[in-house]
């Protein structure tokens, strides 16, 4: 009698939680794949115009001035040639705030030898809260370079510096250690021009700069990582950034704009108080913000994703420093979601609420804790007796079927409409890489976010360390 | 259930491995395009060049294969830009004996937004009935984009709305706020100054009247003095903003009276674009209105009347020195 119960019991645990695990992995997989719909067609009937000129020509008279902040700590390996990148970018008007975070290493030291920097007054902005400023410096060759250099306080902190420091309409925040391609911003600003009163931040796409032919900190020929680790990374960059932010975005529901590349309209920035300086999310905190601040006012706002302007970035090449930041990622996620679960599923905040935090909620909170489940618990039923081998065979094809649909077809559309990658040979080595992805790469990722999960829950703060070898010149 | 999931599964996999074979292919034939468009550009474009300037006969050119079509319409769109007057007469005159201008006409109106508008923009070279017709069959889009380059077209063609029409399609489509389009309308209000003063005589949005007050301060005429003077009294703070930068724009000093007073405009922007308007007019006079500005609440308006100071030379900076206090950063 008791071990009829207990298998009973048992049986009807396991099929709860396989029913779970299932309804929520196919609940996601629909959503990839309606994204992979609405990207498709979005970039089908607006593909991007591919000629700078035109583009230049079009826009570059109404183009709204812009500040690039660039936040820097201990990147003495990479910021001379990011900051060569971000000086020769193609834009009518603009200004360049690399801002020093309290730097440990020679970062300042590169950046005054690189750049002439010489000791200046500059009168700024107060109303955002950041760590003291201990000199301001301009570039003797480049009159468009400020460097700020102040006491470490974080990322957050030093763009709040930046902010301050701003006098440009739009202000851009960009990763030190990225690379801007220099057509970038006269793309990303298109939605500001098209639009200037509603929008108020656009994003671009980071694509990872592993295995390019790098030159005076620009990408001068485009290529496929050699890095195992850093291939698989371009597959998962395409699937986040051409089908995940595009789609959210067409329907009014982006929550993050890549801290590595995002525009934003300083004066809204201001209002809302700038960037949140205890989260290590702190991009997608903005966003949200940005969505919560305008829906509770009902004032009209847009947030827009522009798939073409493209920001390179150097993606970790070792498990350890990916693994560490991919829990970071996910803790910043789920910070921000706490903060802000007043908007989860709530109507007042509109397609924000319901559809991006319910994502949040779908592939952050319960994403990683039903996919480990699923890959922990599924076999371990087989093994158990509890689950037939056809239907774990038949779950793990469907589960694996869609991961490689979903990964192919973010490929197919980054070939069909944007082709970024010259060599036909790169393209063959990232169809290959579409596939390999799903066998174990996908997994060991939704282990890292539980890990995220798991120092979330115990208030780990820390960004942790983030080693760099710098790009590398042809 | 079990076969249905295996049957999915299956699909799944062979449609991935299907689009991946696609893909591969279509790119070894996109990269022998390529490589027969960029062959052929420069060919035409010399070709393109030689004629215009009179230097040879109309050269004999295929447009058969959609490649040819393609790159004489690149090529040529961007020789033709390049020139002017009667060399570009007579090669506009050719491209339209080729057929080029019925290939705009059709792309104009095709499904893909950026070729559209490339179309429309470069339609604006063929003037005509039939491009007329297309450019008004693409203003009924519902893509702004595609709207409002038919819309500059026409314009560009001289046969555009006038300014109550432009400002009626821009708020009946919701291009209001498109930078584009207010700068169509600002080129008209520059072109056609009693347009824009019997539009501004009718009830408008404030942001439309803004950018109409705006537009005529750039025209520097002395007709748009009182219209701004006026607009300084505007209810909306957006509205006397724009009158205070318009009339720092116009370069006439028959405002100055009017500007001092909106130095002490409840709503920062005003304040702002005022003394800005001071110091680009040098209204001297005006200086110790912009002393109080420099313990403005709103660091932007102490930055711009510090600026405009130092503007009025000698007497604004010494205004300045007795102002300035111990050394702040947002001073």
């Amino acid at each position: 009698m008791t071990g009829s119960f207990f298998t009973d019991f048992i049986t009807s645990l396991a099929e709860t939680v396989a029913a779970i695990v299932i309804g929520v992995g196919l609940l996601q997989n629909l959503v990839y794949l309606l994204q992979l719909a609405i990207a498709q067609r979005t970039l089908s009937v607006e593909p991007p115009e591919p000629r700078v000129r035109t583009l230049w020509r079009r826009s570059a008279a109404n183009a709204p001035p812009i500040a690039l902040l660039a936040p820097a700590y201990n990147e003495a390996a990479t910021i001379e040639n990011s900051t060569r990148s971000l000086l020769a970018l193609n834009y009518p008007d603009f200004e360049v705030i690399i801002i020093n975070d309290g730097s440990t290493d020679d970062t300042m030291g590169v950046l005054k030898r690189a750049f002439a920097l010489q000791l200046i007054e500059r009168t700024h902005d107060t109303q955002l809260q950041h760590q003291p400023i201990e000199a301001i410096y301009r570039s003797a060759i480049s009159d468009r370079l400020v460097v700020v250099d102040k006491v470490n306080g974080g990322k957050a902190d030093a763009l709040n510096a930046g902010l301050n420091m701003a006098r440009a309409p739009i202000v851009c925040s960009i990763d030190a250690d990225s690379m801007l391609e220099p057509d970038a911003l006269l793309r990303a600003v298109q939605p500001f021009v098209e639009d200037p009163q509603a929008v108020v931040a656009t994003g671009g796409t980071v694509r990872i700069a592993n295995g390019c032919v790098i030159k005076d900190g620009r990408v001068v020929r485009i290529g496929v990582p050699r890095n195992f680790w850093a291939l698989l990374q371009s597959i998962e960059y395409l699937r986040a950034f051409l089908l995940a932010r595009l789609a959210w975005s067409k329907v009014g529901a982006l929550t993050i704009v890549s801290g590595a590349f995002g525009l934003f309209r300083r004066s809204v920035l201001i209002e809302i108080g700038g960037y949140k300086r205890d989260t290590v999310g702190e991009d997608m905190e903005l966003v949200v913000r940005l969505h919560r601040h305008f829906r509770e006012r009902g004032r009209a706002y847009r947030i827009a994703f522009v798939p073409e302007p493209v920001c390179w970035t150097e993606a970790p090449e070792t498990l350890k420093v990916l693994a560490r930041q991919r829990a970071r990622w996910h803790r910043g996620a789920l910070e921000t979601f706490v903060t802000h679960r007043r908007m989860f599923l709530n109507p007042q905040y509109g397609r924000a609420g319901m559809l991006g935090m319910g994502q949040v909620f779908l592939f952050d909170v319960l994403g990683p804790v039903v996919e480990v489940a699923g890959f922990v618990l599924v076999p371990l039923m087989w093994a158990l007796g509890i689950l037939s081998l056809d239907y774990l065979l038949a779950f793990l094809a469907v589960t694996f079927a869609l991961g490689v649909a979903v990964s192919v077809g973010s490929l197919a559309i980054e070939e069909a409409e944007l082709r970024r990658y010259p060599k036909s040979s790169d393209l063959a080595a990232l169809a290959v890489a579409a596939v390999v992805e799903n066998f174990g790469y996908r997994q060991l990722n939704s282990l890292w976010r539980l890990r995220g999960l798991w120092e979330w829950a115990r208030g780990v703060k820390s960004w942790g360390e983030m080693s760099r070898r710098g790009f590398q010149a042809s | 259930m079990l076969s249905l999931v295996w049957l999915t599964s299956l699909a799944l996999m062979c449609a991935s491995m299907s689009v991946l074979a696609a893909l591969i292919i279509a790119r070894l034939h996109r990269d022998h395009v390529e490589r027969v468009r960029l062959t052929l550009r420069p060919k035409l474009a010399r070709a393109l060049m030689r004629f215009a300037a009179g230097q040879q006969e109309a050269p004999k050119i295929r447009i058969e294969r959609r490649v040819e079509r393609e790159a004489l319409v690149e090529t040529a769109l961007d020789t033709v830009q390049l020139m002017q007057g009667g060399t570009k007469e007579r090669l506009v005159a050719y491209l339209r004996a080729l057929g080029i201008d019925a290939i705009l006409r059709r792309q104009a109106l095709c499904r893909n937004v950026r070729k559209r508008v490339q179309a429309l923009e470069a339609l604006s070279l063929f003037p005509g009935e039939k491009t007329i017709d297309v450019l008004q069959r693409a203003e009924a889009s519902r893509d702004l984009r595609v709207w409002l380059t038919a819309l500059r077209a026409r314009c560009a063609l001289g046969v555009g709305p006038d300014i109550a029409g432009l400002i009626e399609a821009s708020e009946r489509t919701g291009a209001r706020r498109s930078s584009a389009m207010q700068e169509l309308i600002a080129e008209r209000v520059r072109t056609h100054l009693n347009e824009a003063l019997a539009a501004l005589r009718t009830p408008l949005q404030p942001l439309t009247r803004a950018l109409l007050v705006r537009a005529l301060g750039e025209t520097g005429s002395r007709h748009a003095l009182d219209p701004l003077r006026l607009a300084l009294h505007n209810p909306d703070p957006a509205v006397r903003a724009a009158a205070a930068g318009g009339l720092g724009a116009l370069g006439f000093d028959g405002a100055a009276d009017a500007l001092a007073r909106a130095t002490r405009d409840s709503d920062w922007r005003v304040r702002l674009r005022a003394a800005e308007a001071i110091g680009q007019l040098h209204l001297w006079r005006q200086a110790e209105h912009l002393t109080p500005l420099l313990s403005d609440p709103v660091w932007w308006v102490r930055y711009r009347a510090e600026e405009a100071l130092k503007r009025l030379g000698d007497l604004g900076v010494k205004q300045l020195a007795r102002a300035s206090g111990p050394t702040r950063p947002d001073a």
